[in-house]
């Protein structure tokens, strides 16, 4: 049996309604238990989901910040359109005692001219560049994943 | 082409707003043009080139003007795809 594609289309109104119902499911540990992502429409084919600087509270009792920014693809399917994310950014930051950020990680879709695989940051305190991680193509995480990473890890 | 399986039938109030949107741009190439207006103005700020802009704002995502530089690029990327 092949392999299932992760990362694969979606029937459009499903992929809007999973992506609001996973904020839902984290809505305990948004500090913002109402926070809803911004939508836009760039073209006729190329939308744009962003959850700016919601804070979250972590497991281990801290608050930190995510932004998670989607480029979302949408075609005309056989019956229906059909959407799928094409470019992500999902960043995940603390404020340090003096007010400063401290960058925690970062993953990215490919950029175009460099780091051209899906990756991830991991920013270190005690340096200005970060580690980063190659992530094969289709293994990069899904919103519910990645919170999962912050709210258990920091 | 296969479609994801899991379902839900409930229309969500995100959908609800989605499918009402109208599109900014005519084309992907009046978007281009304005999304490169304003990358070349981050980067005329930070003075440095457009490469070395991301390369940057990679490392400083939480500065907000690097932060606009890598959501632009990556429109610019999506806009350019086809």
């Amino acid at each position: 049996m092949a392999k299932k594609i992760r990362h694969d289309w979606n029937t459009w109104d499903n992929y809007f309604n999973v992506h609001e119902k996973v904020l839902k499911n984290y809505s305990a540990n948004f500090v913002n238990p109402q926070i809803k992502y911004k939508d836009d429409r760039i073209t006729d084919n190329y939308y744009t989901l962003v959850l700016d600087r919601a804070e979250v509270r972590t497991q281990k009792g801290n608050t930190v910040f995510v932004k998670i920014e989607k480029d979302v693809e949408v075609q005309q399917g056989a019956r229906k359109k059909i959407a799928r994310t094409y470019g992500y950014s999902y960043h995940c930051w603390q404020k340090n005692g003096d007010g400063t950020d401290q960058n925690l990680i970062r993953y990215c879709s490919p950029h175009p001219d460099h780091n051209k695989f899906h990756h991830k940051h991991e920013y270190l305190a005690t340096s200005a560049q970060s580690k980063l991680i190659r992530i094969d193509d289709d293994e990069w995480p899904h919103v519910n994943e990645f919170l999962d990473e912050v709210i258990k890890r920091f | 082409m296969e479609l994801e399986t899991k379902t839900d039938t409930e229309k969500s109030e995100l959908f609800s707003s989605v499918e009402k949107l109208k599109p900014t741009f005519a084309s992907n190439e009046a978007a281009i043009q304005f999304f490169s207006k304003k990358l070349e103005e981050i980067s005329s700020i930070k003075k440095c080139t457009i490469n070395d802009l991301i390369i940057s704002a990679e490392e400083n995502p939480t500065d907000e003007l690097f932060s606009e530089a890598l959501s632009l690029s990556r429109k610019i990327q999506f806009l350019k795809k086809d």
